[in-house]
């Protein structure tokens, strides 16, 4: 179909159409509505601009699309149709080009003199460093980059263990995830006490401590 | 347009790309890898999960149908020079749409499981068959456009309104998790679907439709998918050994984990008691498949 579509065939759009004008019309909506916006011309507006993003560069998008993947098209569609619809509301919220704004040299340098780390600041990089060298370790080689991608979503974002089993990249359920967790915390708590006794520094990181 | 400020930040494309998906591991590992380490673009990420995967709300439902009203045109900047072949096309898909509207108020008393029943029969998104639906041809394997929306979005519609007036019970779970699984929200309906079995853990319909969903989100090749399927619908058939679906379902479990005369006594078995004729060609071709290994 999309080899079709590509051609500009009308039947291929009508046919595009029947399987994804309902998938792009009930996401735009429960984004939007999400974010309370619009009215209908709003709606009707973010329709029409994710078709045109759809057939841009004839169809360059389309073509990202995976074959060998599950979700294919349709996740790629809801993608365009999430983002588009988030940077409309995001527009609608800043009107004004940011671009074009003045800033005094005084407000830009108080501004980087907040944005530099603290102390407190600099040893909490430090201890994530160190996890992050531990977390390599200590999950399996298969599924570390998961592991990780979880645990920090988890442990630095706040994310519920809920929200992570939400992501389908994920492929865990809630209990699995909240295992994962478990798991991953009682080996770093084992392993965090095992160099303490060791002597080792907080600061230390763990790749250098070891024998 | 990039979500945050910081170098790295992620575009909203890619946000809703990992909320969805479809990025390639090596995107999908450094995208999350920043939202990890980025509290705009892991807001961002939340909040994208959370539009993407929350139930609809019953106005949400009805302002979709409102639009699904209205087809656009193929862009111009699209669409080959061939102005004059549009215009039959336009016709029938109007008329389709009347149709359409016509045919989603006529059927004001259908209860849920007719109106789902009639989604199911229009299309079915996977292999697996979903209890008290009749037959449908799988469109994932045959490559059938996508079923009209109307009776699938008034059972939506019908069952948030039982869920906002408070209805809390399994079986309201139940057809919810269907309508789900019909929306291709498999991951959220198999959620539903666990939550209604800890309220009623010996409930067979609900096992029944769990293992089908179990078995319809497995189909890209894992196999843990495919035998908590087989666990479940074995509870089922040991206490309802006539289940069409549970009997259809577990052979096709069987099948696609390898295990072909498991697969072939289930199928089997299932002739015996199938009246649907849909279901006993579908069956009788899987069948002949399952013998030939």
């Amino acid at each position: 179909m999309l080899v079709s579509s590509q051609a500009g065939k009308s039947d291929a759009w009508d046919s595009f159409l029947a399987r994804f004008h309902e998938l792009i019309v009930a996401t735009v909506v429960r984004t939007a509505f999400a974010s309370a916006l619009p009215g209908r011309t709003d709606v009707e507006d973010l329709v029409q601009e994710i078709y045109l993003k759809l057939c841009a560069n004839d169809f360059q998008i389309l073509r990202r699309v995976r074959s060998d993947h599950p979700n294919g098209v349709y996740g790629l569609v809801r993608a365009v149709a999430h983002s588009t619809t988030i940077d409309y509301l995001r527009t609608l919220r800043n009107p004004t080009n940011d671009s074009r704004k003045t800033v005094s040299l005084e407000a830009l340098t108080h501004d980087l003199a907040l944005d530099r780390p603290t102390e407190g600041e600099l040893h909490r990089r430090m201890l994530f460093e160190r996890l992050d060298v531990m977390l390599g370790d200590i999950c399996p080689p298969d599924t570390v980059i998961r592991d990780r991608n979880a645990f920090w979503l988890y442990y630095r974002q706040g994310f519920t263990a809920k929200e992570i089993a939400a992501m389908p990249a994920m492929g865990l359920t809630v209990k699995g995830v909240e295992s994962l967790l478990f798991r991953i915390t009682v080996a770093l708590r084992t392993q965090l006490t095992a160099d303490a006794q060791k002597g080792f520094p907080p600061s230390v990181r763990h790749s250098q401590g070891e024998e | 347009m990039g979500i945050g400020t910081k170098p790295g930040c992620l575009s909203t494309f890619d946000i809703a790309g990992i909320a969805t998906d479809i990025l390639s591991p090596h995107e999908m590992h450094t995208a999350l890898s920043h939202v990890g380490d980025c509290g705009v673009c892991a807001e961002a990420l939340r909040q994208a999960t959370l539009d993407l995967d929350r139930e609809f709300t019953a106005n949400e439902i009805e302002v979709i149908a409102e639009y699904l009203k209205h087809r656009p045109a193929m862009p111009a900047s699209a669409a080959k020079p061939r102005p004059a072949a549009w215009w039959p096309a336009a016709a029938a898909a109007a008329l389709l749409l009347v149709s359409a509207g016509v045919w989603f108020f006529a059927f004001p008393g259908d209860s849920v499981p007719e109106l789902l029943a009639q989604a199911s029969a229009s299309a079915r998104p996977f292999e697996s068959r979903l209890p008290d639906a009749p037959y449908g041809r799988a469109q994932v394997q045959r490559g059938e456009e996508a079923n009209p929306p109307a009776a699938l979005l008034k059972a939506q519609a019908e069952l948030a309104k039982r869920a906002a007036a408070g209805e809390r019970s399994v079986d309201l779970l139940r057809l919810q998790a269907w309508s789900e699984l019909l929306s291709h929200q498999v991951g959220t309906a198999v959620r539903t679907l666990e939550e209604a079995r800890r309220l009623a853990p010996n409930n067979l319909d609900v096992l029944s439709i769990l293992g089908a969903a179990y078995a319809a989100g497995t189909e890209a090749g894992s196999e843990a998918g495919f035998s908590s399927s087989i666990d479940l619908l074995s509870q089922v058939l040991q206490q309802r050994p006539t289940d069409r679906a549970a009997l259809y379902n577990r052979g096709l479990a069987h099948f696609r984990l390898g295990q072909s005369p498991a697969a072939v006594a289930d199928w089997e078995a299932l002739l015996k008691v199938e009246t649907d004729p849909g279901w006993a060609e579908e069956v009788r071709l899987l069948l002949a498949q399952a013998k030939s290994r």
